[in-house]
């Protein structure tokens, strides 16, 4: 018979087991939460979007004191000879220093604070694989900087579909929208992937941090610097040499970048359409080759993701 | 004391694993400095030198400033080793300048490695002594400077390398060219200055890179004057915010 | 040598430490209180970390903050468990020697001598980041007594010690004490500091509850009696010959019967009278103990009052 006396001690869990799944989403969401928790990812998040800001401001009174004021009006306004593409190839690629900056925000300690920490330890004692842990690092970074380019480009997007079809936004290019799909996915890819590499490496963000703004802007400046070589040998009426056009790919900023131009197909334009002259490509850089920048684009950022995993141990090593 | 202070900084920033990444830039501007008649065609040896040196090495400066120097302080801070520093009878002042030198010979060390690379690699062997010897003036100085500058940011922001890096590639990149009086606001105009590099002809894309296209008209004196009362001005006020406010180990800010 | 005058110390809107008065002289004193107390406040406080909001604080007369003077009078082993991790454990106590102030030479004589006294001899010239808790433990308190400071302050020091480790440097401390040393050592294990020193500051919730002498605390807490225990064959005739005392509050009989526990007021009067009541009527005691008289009950008296 059983007792009046209610059995009020501890009991352990006794009902089914089941093996756990989406060991890495319980990462990701804990990296996400963390970042988004942060006021700075908000600051730089919303300065990524500022070239978009600009071109509404400039359709916006194009649209209003130019278009509108009769026939010359209308000759000289931008929209006669923009490329629309263009305008998100220009505003993707003014946001890639604040989208690094998320990235160095998000990233660079992502591992490395986990291995000051000796969290690892923690993270590996559970039925948590390393392939679990690299997934979740990973789409930790990748899913909100995807999220912060997706999100301006599809406004915009949309903005202009409703505004300017009379203007060919729809025209120029119907498939645009799946490409810039394939757009809005770079910088996430890139950014996550080589910040858990780097950030794999150290056991202080800080200095996680530093290698990565180091690979960031000296790289940028090779990119600079082939942007002017291009710009004043062209100037001269000159054909650039390939290794000029190659080399300004070869960067942080100028691979994404690339990818951006096969994936659009375009050469670029002027940063700000110029009336009449929207389409001028004259001074940027051709489109890359595909066959060469596509795989390598991919090679870096598998590479990457492969040095992350290599490099977490459960055990501190002590050398 | 303040030798051990300044020797323990030295070579914790000396280190072989720490020094590769400088030495790999090196490198790579020599490989450019190399072939820099490719990207700039027409151009002279002089010209040459003073493209690559402007492009990569006054910026590679600007780059080692803002992340050895922005973290003498803040390193110790989230390591939580500040509070052996700070609980030793060392004046706090004497502990934050004497870092600050070392940190910063650091800095011009490395700098001065990649400009005689740099050197050696348009003149194929060490050429024009004078513009080498300029540079190197530029690049300690500027190495003091930054150093203050960034070490200041670094004692008054959590995330200061974040803040230090926008300094020294958009602020110290944009200011330079900007018309009129603005680009005295900025280090590299006074390093200009000082290095007196051969300017880059009608190549204006050149001429923005290598951050000549503002109107600086500042002399070589100037240049160094006004770097040395900047670096003093800020290090005086970084001790005297260092002693008067209290600095406690905490987490990683970055 | 350490003088507290109302100090307060706020975060914010949290307060740290509220309105702490007390004074701290030659001698082990443990600095006790649960997580959260406000001990590393004070020891913050003390050795110049912090400013306090408000009250005056001094040590050797002197403010702390950012003072060297203090400092070349004072070691202070933290609570946190940082190191230059690449650096062996030698050298770490030698860099820190020579910012006390010492010369080459004289830094590596002290740093040899103190690494002995923690004994880490032979551990000493491996790299910290391979250390175990309590060999980085020893490390830290060899820092803090590199320049034989008059004030020692000791911040969690026992955390990773084994049981030998703890033994020996309880012993160290207490020859630290025996030649004059201040020694302000910051716990919540209270079994460990008993063994080390009656002479406490006991911290709740930022607040001094009490600063002195553990028996003198005792006994000055009237509100909970003591508690002591008779060992006897004879239990119930123990009884019957105490009952009539009248510092008893109550008595209770063990399940064994072999021995009775009371609860008296004024502890000394009862023992005065303890040697009439039953010592003189042939009653075979076998042993006395206090089980309350340590520093657990005082902690959880005060504590819970």
């Amino acid at each position: 018979m059983a007792s009046p006396i209610a059995d009020l001690t501890y009991r352990n869990y006794d009902g089914p087991l089941e093996p756990p799944i989406n060991r890495w989403w319980a990462i990701a969401k804990l990296s996400m939460k963390l970042s988004m928790k942060k006021k700075g990812f908000w600051v730089w998040a919303s300065f990524s979007t500022f070239w978009y800001a600009i071109l509404l401001i400039i359709f916006y009174v194009n649209e209003t004191l130019v278009t509108s004021a009769g026939p010359v009006g209308q000759k000289a306004s931008i929209f006669n000879t923009i490329s629309w593409k263009d305008q998100f190839l220009n505003a993707f690629n003014e946001s890639q220093l604040f989208l690094f900056i998320l990235a160095l925000l998000m990233g660079a300690g992502t591992i490395a604070n986990d291995n000051r920490a000796k969290a690892l330890l923690v993270y590996l004692s559970k039925p948590c694989t390393k392939l679990d842990y690299v997934i979740g690092k990973w789409l930790g970074i990748f899913v909100p900087m995807t999220l912060v380019t997706a999100a301006p480009t599809v406004i915009f997007y949309f903005y202009c579909l409703m505004s300017y079809r009379s203007y060919g936004f729809w025209s120029q290019d119907p498939w645009l929208i799946l490409k810039l799909c394939g757009m809005i996915l770079l910088p996430g890819i890139c950014y996550s992937s080589i910040s858990l590499a780097i950030s794999s490496m150290f056991q202080q963000g800080r200095l996680a941090g530093g290698v990565f703004a180091g690979l960031y802007f000296i790289t940028y400046f090779i990119t600079a610097a082939m942007n002017g070589a291009y710009v004043s040998i062209t100037m001269n009426n000159n054909e650039a040499p390939s290794i000029v056009k190659n080399l300004f790919y070869c960067s942080v900023d100028g691979i994404q970048n690339a990818m951006a131009k096969i994936l659009l197909h375009t050469n670029g334009s002027t940063q700000i359409p110029i009336p009449g002259q929207g389409g001028q490509a004259k001074f940027q850089v051709p489109e890359p080759s595909t066959l060469v920048f596509v795989p390598a684009f991919f090679l870096i950022c598998g590479l990457s993701v492969l040095i992350a995993w290599s490099q977490i141990r459960a055990v501190e090593v002590v050398r | 004391m303040e030798l051990a202070i300044f020797n323990q900084a030295f070579r914790e920033n000396l280190r072989f694993k720490r020094v590769i990444p400088w030495i790999v830039l090196g490198v790579i501007c020599t490989l450019f400095a190399m072939n820099w008649e490719t990207f700039q065609p027409g151009s002279d040896k002089a010209q040459q030198y003073g493209s690559v040196s402007s492009i990569f090495v006054f910026h590679i400066l600007a780059l080692t400033s803002a992340i050895l120097t922005s973290t003498i302080m803040t390193q110790e801070v989230e390591q939580k080793t500040i509070v052996y520093l700070l609980t030793r009878p060392v004046p706090r002042w004497k502990l934050l300048i004497f870092r600050y030198l070392a940190c910063s010979l650091v800095v011009a060390i490395l700098a001065i490695i990649d400009a005689v690379m740099v050197n050696a690699g348009v003149y194929s062997g060490i050429g024009s002594a004078a513009n080498l010897g300029r540079d190197i003036a530029a690049l300690t100085v500027g190495a003091f400077a930054y150093g203050a500058f960034f070490m200041l940011i670094g004692l008054l922001f959590n995330r200061a390398m974040i803040v230090c890096l926008l300094f020294a590639f958009g602020w110290e990149s944009a200011v330079p060219n900007m018309p009129g009086q603005m680009c005295y606001l900025s280090i590299n105009s006074y390093l200009q200055a000082i290095a007196q590099h051969p300017s880059a002809g009608g190549n204006k894309p050149m001429g923005l890179l290598s951050s000549s296209a503002g109107d600086n008209t500042l002399s070589s004196g100037t240049g160094y004057i006004a770097m040395i009362i900047f670096s003093v001005v800020l290090v005086v006020f970084g001790a005297w915010w260092f002693t008067s406010f209290e600095y406690l180990p905490r987490e990683d800010a970055e | 040598m350490i003088t507290a005058v109302n100090v307060s110390r706020w975060y914010g809107q949290v307060i740290g430490v509220n309105d702490i008065n007390c004074e701290i002289g030659p001698g082990i004193t443990a600095l006790l209180g649960m997580n959260g107390a406000g001990k590393t406040t004070l020891i913050r406080l003390i050795t110049g970390q912090l400013r306090p909001t408000t009250g005056e604080l001094r040590v050797f007369g002197l403010e702390p903050f950012a003072n060297p003077e203090v400092y070349r009078r004072m070691g202070y082993c933290p609570e946190i468990d940082n190191f230059y991790e690449h650096y062996n454990g030698r050298e770490f106590v030698r860099y820190l020697a020579r910012l006390d102030g010492m010369n080459a030479k004289e830094a590596a004589r002290r740093t040899d001598e103190v690494i002995d006294m923690v004994g880490m001899t032979e551990r000493a010239g491996k790299k910290i980041a391979g250390y175990s808790k309590g060999m980085r433990q020893r490390i830290k308190l060899a820092q803090a007594m590199l320049h034989d400071p008059d004030l020692i302050l000791l911040d969690e020091p026992l955390n990773g010690l084994d049981p030998v480790g703890r033994r020996e440097f309880m012993d160290l401390l207490g020859d630290l004490a025996n030649r004059g040393k201040a020694i302000l050592v910051s716990s919540h294990i209270l079994f460990e500091v008993e063994q080390m020193t009656r002479s406490l500051l006991l911290l709740h919730r930022g607040r001094l509850l009490a600063t002195g002498d553990l028996g003198i605390i005792r006994s000055l807490i009237d509100k909970h009696p003591h508690q002591i225990r008779i060992d006897t064959d004879e239990p119930r005739r123990a009884a019957e010959l105490l009952a009539g005392l009248p510092n008893i509050v109550s008595m209770k009989f063990d399940r064994a019967g072999d021995s009775i526990q009371l609860e008296v007021r004024e502890p000394s009067a009862f023992y005065d009278a303890l040697q009439d009541a039953i010592l003189d009527k042939n009653l075979a005691i076998r042993g006395f103990s206090s089980p309350d008289n340590n520093l657990e009950s005082v902690f959880k008296y005060l504590v819970e009052s």
